[in-house]
C-alpha cells in the first residue's frame, strides 16, 4: 500500500453533511449574494443624441446632448456555440468578403430601437466612406454632408419635429483610426492586450480591460468597413476576451434572430451584444442589454449595406 | 473549450456560471450545488466535521466575494474552490495538527470488513496509522497542503498548482518531499511509491 492510500484510509471519508448543514451553508451564501447586488451606476449610451434644425445644421458641433441611463446588472443567456467557435466562424465569413478602399462609399439602411434611444428611434439611410471619414444623406432630393468622422457607428440623420433635419452622432471617440488598423497586432491575444491598454478619455475608469477591449472592437466593426483580414482578426480577438459569452438567441431591434457575442458586464451591469446572422455570420447589428433578464436598452439593426459609387447613390 | 472530468454532465461550465454571476449574483448558487458536498468532505477529513461544516460554508462566501478575480478561461472551478478551502483550513492549522496527533495516539480504528482485500488494506492502514498521523503533523504546511489535495481531493499535479497558485515544479518538489517523509515514517524504502 502506498502512502496516498494510507492517508485516504487514515483520514477516512466522514458521513456526508446533514441536510441542516447544507441548508445552513446555502442560506449563508444567499445572504452574501443578496447583500452584494450588482453595482448600479450611470454610463453613457453608445450614441449621443444631437438634434438640430436643418437651417442651423452648421451649428451641429455646438451642443451635444448626452443621454445617460441607469443600467443594473443582468445575466447573459447561454449559447450553443462556444465563443471561440463563433469567433472562428465570424472570422472565416469576414475573410471571404471583398476588399474595399478607404474612400469607397457605402450605403447603410439601419434601424434603431429600444427604450434607451429616445426620440432618435427609427429607420434611416446614410452614406459613409469605408473609413468613416465622410458621411452624407439625402434631404429633399439633395445630398447633404453630415460632416467628417470617424463616427461611432453610422450618424443618424432624421427629421425633427421643428422641421428640417437632425443628426445623432459622436465623432472622435474611436481610439484606433482607420489608417492605424494595419499596425495593430495580428495575434488575437496580443491584439486584446493592446486594445485593453489604450487610454481612452471617454472610457477611462470604465470597466476592466475586457470591457474596453470589447467596446473598441464593437466600435470598429460597426463604424469601419475594413479590409477582410483585419475584420477577421478583430472577430478572432473577440474570442479571446475573458468573460465574453455567446447568445444563440439574440434578436436585433428589427426582430431578426441572430447569434451574438455578449460583452463582460460593464461597471453599471450593462452588456453590449454584437449580433451576427446565424447562417452567414456577417454583422447584423448590436444591442445594449441590461437588467437580470438582459432586456434591450437600445440597439441598431443593419437592414442593408451596399457598396455604391458615391453619396446619394441608391443601391 | 476543454471540459474537464469535474464538469461532466453539466450543460454550462463553471466559468460560464461564474461569469454570469458577476451580473446575476444568484447564479453563484449553481457553484454551491455542484461542489459544496465534496469541499465539505475534504475539509472534514482535514479538520473534523464540526469545523468543516462552518469552513465549507465560508469557502463559498469567500469564493462569491472573489469571483471577479476568477480566471474565466478555466472551465472547472474545482481547483479554485479547493485552494480557498485549503487556505481557510490553514487558519486551523494547529487544530489540524492536534487532530493528527490524536489519531497517532488512537489504539485502534473501527473496521467494518466487506471483502478480504479491503480488510488487508485497512489493517495495514490501522497498523501504520499512528506513525503516519505523526508524520502528517510534522510536515511543513505547504507540503501537507499539496499532498492532501492529491490524496483527498484527487487533484492532478497541475490542478494543485492552480489551486495553490504555485508553479508546477514547486508542486512536484513538495509532493516528492512529503511522500518521501511519509514513506520513511511507514518504514518503506525512500525510493518506493507511485509518482503521478
Amino acid at each position: 500500500m502506498d502512502e496516498l492510500t494510507a492517508i485516504r484510509q487514515l483520514l477516512a471519508e466522514p458521513p456526508p453533511p446533514t441536510p441542516d448543514v447544507v441548508a445552513g451553508a446555502r442560506a449563508r451564501l444567499e445572504r452574501a449574494t443578496a447583500g452584494t447586488g450588482a453595482p448600479r451606476r450611470h454610463f453613457p449610451v453608445r450614441r449621443w443624441q444631437l438634434a438640430v434644425g436643418g437651417a442651423v445644421a452648421a451649428a451641429v458641433a455646438a451642443g451635444l446632448i448626452i443621454a445617460q441611463v441607469a443600467a443594473p446588472a443582468g445575466a447573459p443567456p447561454a449559447g450553443a456555440l462556444t465563443v471561440h467557435e463563433l469567433a472562428y466562424r465570424a472570422a472565416a465569413a469576414a475573410g471571404r468578403q471583398p476588399a474595399v478602399p478607404p474612400g469607397q462609399w457605402v450605403f447603410w439602411r439601419e434601424k434603431t430601437g429600444g427604450p434607451g434611444c429616445g426620440t432618435g428611434c427609427g429607420t434611416f439611410h446614410v452614406w459613409t466612406t469605408a473609413d468613416s471619414g465622410h458621411a452624407a444623406w439625402v434631404y429633399r432630393g439633395r445630398v447633404v454632408s453630415l460632416g467628417t468622422g470617424p463616427f461611432d457607428g453610422q450618424p443618424l440623420p432624421s427629421l425633427v419635429p421643428q422641421g428640417g433635419w437632425g443628426v445623432g452622432s459622436v465623432t472622435g471617440k474611436i481610439p484606433v483610426s482607420y489608417a492605424g488598423l494595419r499596425s495593430l497586432p495580428r495575434d488575437p491575444a496580443a491584439l486584446d492586450r493592446y486594445l485593453g491598454r489604450l487610454n481612452l478619455p471617454h472610457l477611462s475608469g470604465w470597466g476592466p480591460p475586457p470591457v474596453r477591449e470589447f467596446s473598441i472592437i464593437e466600435m470598429m466593426l460597426t463604424s469601419y468597413l475594413m479590409p477582410p483580414r483585419l475584420t477577421a482578426e478583430l472577430y478572432q480577438a473577440l474570442g479571446h476576451i475573458p468573460g465574453v459569452t455567446v447568445s444563440d438567441h439574440a434578436v436585433d431591434v428589427a426582430g431578426r434572430q441572430g447569434v451574438g457575442f455578449i460583452s463582460p458586464a460593464q461597471p453599471g451591469g450593462g452588456r453590449q451584444e454584437i449580433i451576427l446572422n446565424p447562417r452567414s455570420y456577417r454583422l447584423m447589428g448590436d444591442n445594449l442589454l441590461w437588467g437580470p433578464r438582459q432586456r434591450l436598452l437600445d440597439g441598431t439593426a443593419i437592414l442593408q449595406r451596399a457598396l455604391v459609387s458615391g453619396p446619394g447613390v441608391w443601391p | 473549450m476543454t471540459v474537464t472530468a469535474g464538469l461532466a454532465g453539466y450543460s454550462q461550465t463553471d466559468a460560464t456560471v461564474i461569469g454570469q454571476s458577476l451580473a446575476d449574483p444568484e447564479r453563484f448558487a449553481t457553484i454551491f450545488e455542484r461542489y459544496f458536498s465534496q469541499i465539505r468532505q475534504y475539509l472534514a477529513r482535514r479538520v473534523g466535521t464540526k469545523i468543516a461544516d462552518d469552513l465549507a460554508a465560508e469557502v463559498f462566501v469567500v469564493a462569491f466575494a472573489e469571483r471577479q478575480r476568477y480566471d474565466l478561461a478555466r472551465d472547472c472551478a474545482r481547483p479554485w474552490l479547493y485552494g480557498i478551502a485549503t487556505n481557510l483550513a490553514g487558519s486551523h492549522r494547529r487544530r489540524e495538527e492536534r487532530y493528527y496527533r490524536a489519531l497517532a495516539r488512537a489504539d485502534a480504528r473501527q473496521i467494518t470488513p466487506s471483502d478480504e482485500d479491503v480488510i488487508a488494506e485497512r489493517v495495514s492502514a490501522s497498523a501504520a496509522g499512528p506513525a503516519l498521523a505523526s508524520a502528517l503533523a510534522a510536515l511543513d504546511r505547504g507540503d501537507r497542503d499539496a499532498l492532501l489535495l492529491v490524496a483527498l481531493a484527487d487533484l492532478s499535479y497541475a490542478e494543485v498548482a492552480e489551486s495553490l497558485g504555485i508553479p508546477y515544479g514547486t508542486v512536484c518538489s513538495r509532493l516528492s518531499r512529503a511522500r518521501r517523509r511519509l514513506r520513511e515514517s511507514l518504514g518503506g524504502e525512500p525510493g518506493r511509491g507511485r509518482e503521478d
